[in-house]
């Protein structure tokens, strides 16, 4: 049984745990304000918040209803745009309707939720700015989105001035209604007698957080023997011990986001992670889903295939660790037996005598996988490179570490002198396809272009326009 | 601009086709398209999916009580592919069944062959093998040949412009059901109620007052859900109407990709003549239309083509041909501006063109040329036209100079 509070009040439900929450709130409950527009996590139209608690606090994110199993929803709150409607309109539903920024109306109520999830998001230090970032995941096809950043920079200039609690502030200012104070006691109270969605001995798919899942088997799932690793205490958590960063395999893009301890590590995350699908797909997608989902353009397999990390493998009997960079065996072939799963990831944390740095170019900024994206790992100690790491995506059929011109590298001093012969090297090593993101002389081009990037923003001190002109 | 529903819309209340609550006893259909471009069906057999769990009744081509026709303007596009197939995509036959599910999982219990045949993917290739929807149309004003002679600079080039999904939020579908005395209600997500009621009727073969088309608000179809609503209505209103039972059929996104037209794709060739002091004095144009497999809306999105083909230009001589040509593309339609990007696109490349071997910046070309009050087009409409108060006001308010001042700046560094 699957209990859950869907806006103001508790449903438990047999339904099969891997029905997408989309169609039960439709289909089931009847709650037509939230739309289908792609079934594929693009377009946002069904956006709904996640509320969870975690240590007596609540959190609440937005989540494309489609791609998340039901199973996911167990012991939480679930809120769609009836349950954030009020009397009148509520300041989100307002500024919308000032700026003009609803005309056919199917996006809208996805709009809607992005920001009211906007408006109950925790940390914020510049609202306007992020307001408008709420809405990354949202597509509408009517507006222009001019009318729409108007509206959620006045959302964000609202939620600018919040000196509370986020939750009270949200009932303060009228963008929740007053019972979203009692959720936290009852979700407590729900927490005490739920059951996890069973586990199954052999499931035919074991789901993270369901964005690649729910695109590419969308059919099946509703049917499936299904096992979920999204909510699995054992596969949560960031940790460092000694010199190694431990992920749990279940760490969502978002959680990364929003852990202190990994940010210090990575300084300009927030510069790749805006690069990397939306707000709703991020709080959903895990990094052990993008690594076993092994697309060749994946982000997170490029980053942590730089940083030479590893994986813990488990079947429950035994374990094994491999590194990630020998894990990938061909075009979605993996070094992984079907009853093993991945328990966490974990990698050497960088010195200070190590430079990160991560690029990616795609279509449209926002939204899009890459067409080439590259990562670059350097341990330099007085100028000398002791320890490389270079990986790249989009440019041969599995995620690719880049052995040559990592090797090649080591030792190496770092100037200007290096790149002409790393371009070379890497060009040797990969094997780029022609495809919808760009032909195969494109991408060799773009490869090179974003090692000079990595340059560029490794090294300052070296003379930018001559990077240019290699 | 506030939308008149803006209330329910924000508050997610308004009611869209797949939120209409449903009748008991209603069936959902899926239909059953082309997996190739252009074939003959050599095979056809529904007899498993008709048995699956849950079917009530596969419709193909030959359960089409009235017309297999749907098309608007001529009537070129039938409902169900009978004996060949023109576009990948196209219907072939209409699973309906007690669940949605259902209806797609017996979809892939139908055994279709098809034997291959030529594939026009290009509309000059269509054009030189005469596969026109409708004759050439052709627009003259003055005389361009004399004129091109008297010209000092003449160019000649091709322009291409792609097709563009129109991505509606939400997706097409119908919802259709009996009503007394043999009527039948038929929901759609259409901009045009008018042509899904009379689609609908010459399928079924039942005069138009017998069927009822309700749309609660027209808007954000952006001319996609013209005439290619057309096809959803008629395939339920067809199922309603022989099993006496509500049918939905609410289009998944890729099938809605997959089967549906788009934009125009265009090729075109141009030749521009200008004088001394950049006065364009002749322009001839052929436009060569990718209409898909049938007409759909083509030969008015075509003839707009051609009302816009000088944009807002006086051009004294100009000839502009224009070619509907016959594809093996799902039927292209209307899509914001109905042809007209497409016309002013080949002229603005002209001037591209022009401006580019003569050096000169193209706004000094627009500039010059823009059309005054009193002018004709090429179409005979005497001009009223205050392109240039409209352009030197632009030149104000955006602060034109400055903008380029900064480009060249910019574009000067290395
Ligand atoms: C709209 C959209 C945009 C996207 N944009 C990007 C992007 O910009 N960059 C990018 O890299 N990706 C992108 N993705 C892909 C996807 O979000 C990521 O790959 C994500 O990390 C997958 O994680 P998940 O938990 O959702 O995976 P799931 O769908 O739950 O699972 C994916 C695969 O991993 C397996 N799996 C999950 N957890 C484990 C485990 N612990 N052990 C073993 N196997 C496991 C599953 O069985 C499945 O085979 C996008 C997806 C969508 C829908
Ligand atoms: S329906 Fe488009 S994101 Fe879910
Ligand atoms: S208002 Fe129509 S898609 Fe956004």
């Amino acid at each position: 049984m699957i209990k859950f509070i869907l806006n103001n009040t508790e449903v438990s439900t047999d339904q099969h745990p891997g029905t997408a929450v989309l169609d039960f709130i439709r289909y089931r409950q009847n709650l037509t304000g939230t739309k289908i527009g792609c079934r594929e996590g693009d377009c946002g139209a069904c956006t709904v918040l996640v509320g969870e608690l975690t240590n007596g606090d609540i959190r609440y994110r937005s989540m494309t209803s489609c791609l998340m199993p039901l199973a996911n929803a167990n012991g939480k709150h679930i809120v769609t745009v009836e349950g954030i409607n009020g009397d009148g309109l509520n300041p989100v539903q307002q500024a919308m309707y000032d700026e003009s920024a609803t005309q056919c109306g199917f996006c809208t109520p996805g709009f809607v939720m992005s920001m009211v999830g906007f408006s109950l998001q925790h940390e914020i230090t510049n609202a306007p700015k992020e307001a408008v970032d709420s809405v990354d995941g949202n597509i509408c096809r009517c507006t222009g989105y001019k009318s729409i950043q108007r509206a959620a920079t006045r959302v964000g200039e609202l939620v600018s001035t919040r000196k509370s609690d986020p939750v009270a502030f949200a009932i303060e200012q009228k963008f929740v209604p007053e019972y979203f104070a009692s959720i936290p006691s009852r979700l407590k109270a729900l927490s005490d007698n739920l059951s996890a969605v069973k586990n199954i001995e052999v499931a035919d798919y074991r789901v993270g957080g369901g964005t690649d899942l729910y695109v590419q088997k969308h059919e099946a799932m509703s049917h499936a023997k299904l096992d979920f690793f999204f909510d699995n205490p054992a596969m949560k958590g960031i940790r460092i011990e000694g010199n190694r960063c431990i992920l749990g395999a279940s760490t969502t893009v978002t959680d990364l986001v929003e852990s202190k301890e990994f940010r210090k590590l990575f300084p300009d995350f927030e510069i790749y992670y805006k690069l990397v699908s939306s707000t709703p797909i991020r709080n959903m997608a895990t990094i052990a889903g993008n690594i076993v989902n092994a697309s060749p353009i994946g982000d997170f397999t490029a980053f942590f295939l730089a940083l030479n990390a590893s994986v813990l493998l488990t079947d429950d009997k035994s374990s094994r660790e491999i590194e990630l960079r020998k894990f990938y065996l061909g075009y979605k072939k993996l070094d992984k037996r079907p009853e093993e799963y991945i328990k966490t990831i974990s990698f050497e944390i960088p010195s200070k005598h190590t430079r990160f740095n991560f690029e990616k170019v795609s279509k449209r900024t926002n939204l899009d996988i890459a067409s080439v994206n590259t990562a670059i790992r350097l341990d330099i100690t007085e100028g000398i490179i002791s320890n490389a790491g270079v990986s790249a995506g989009g440019i041969g059929p599995i995620p690719t570490y880049l052995f040559k011109a990592s090797e090649y590298l080591n030792g190496k001093k770092v100037s200007l002198e290096l790149l002409p012969e790393l371009i070379s090297i890497v060009q040797s090593e990969i094997a780029p396809i022609s495809d919808a993101r760009g032909t195969e002389e494109y991408k060799r081009l773009l490869l090179s272009q974003l090692l000079k990037a990595h340059f560029l923003v490794l090294f300052p001190e070296l003379d930018e326009a001559k990077i240019l002109t290699i | 601009m506030k939308n008149i529903d803006s209330f329910t819309h924000l508050r997610g209340e308004s009611v869209y086709l797949d939120d209409i609550p449903v009748l008991r006893g209603t069936l959902y259909g899926v239909a059953f398209d082309s997996p190739i471009a252009h074939g003959e069906i050599t095979k056809l057999d529904v007899s498993e999916a008709e048995s699956f769990p849950g079917v009530i009744r596969v419709f193909t081509a030959k359960d089409v009580p009235g017309e297999n026709q749907i098309g608007g303007i001529v009537p070129d596009e039938p409902l169900f592919a009978d004996h060949h197939v023109h576009f990948c995509g196209m219907p072939i036959a209409f699973v309906v069944a007690e669940t949605e599910e259902a209806a797609r999982m017996a979809i892939k219990k139908i055994k279709l062959e098809i034997k291959g045949l030529p594939v026009i993917t290009d509309p000059r290739e269509a054009q030189a093998k005469g596969e026109l929807i409708v004759p050439p149309r052709k627009f003259v004003i003055g005389n361009s040949d004399e004129a091109f002679s008297k010209c000092t600079y003449v160019f000649e080039g091709k322009a291409d412009s792609n097709g563009q999904e129109h991505l509606y939020i939400e997706t097409q579908g119908a919802y259709t059901y009996p009503m007394e005395n043999g009527g039948i209600r038929i929901h759609s997500s259409t901009q045009g109620p008018t042509a899904v009621q009379r689609a609908c009727a010459k399928v079924l073969g039942v005069p138009m007052h017998q069927l009822e088309v309700d749309v609660t608000r027209l808007g954000g179809g952006f001319g996609g859900k013209e005439d290619q609503a057309n096809t959803w209505a008629a395939l339920c209103a067809m199922a309603s109407h022989l099993l006496t039972r509500p049918v939905k059929y609410s289009l998944h996104r890729m099938e809605d990709m997959r089967m549906t037209g788009k934009r125009h794709p265009y090729s075109s060739d141009y030749k521009i003549g200008l004088s001394r002091d950049l006065k364009i004095l002749a322009y001839e144009a052929t436009f060569y239309q990718n209409a898909g497999a049938a007409a759909d809306l083509s030969p008015a999105v075509l003839e707009r083509t051609l009302f816009h083909c000088t944009n807002s230009y006086f051009i004294p001589n100009v000839t502009a041909t224009a070619y509907s040509c016959r594809t093996h593309l799902p039927p292209n339609t209307a899509f914001r501006g109905f042809g007209g990007p497409q016309g002013m696109f080949v002229i603005e490349c002209a001037i591209a063109r022009a401006a580019e071997e003569l050096g000169v910046p193209a706004i000094e070309i627009q500039k010059k040329n823009l059309i005054q009050s009193g002018n004709e087009f090429p179409y005979g409409q005497i001009a009223v036209s205050e392109a240039s108060e409209c352009w030197n006001r632009a030149e104000e308010v955006y602060s034109l100079k400055e903008i380029i001042a900064q480009i060249d700046l910019f574009n000067s560094k290395e």
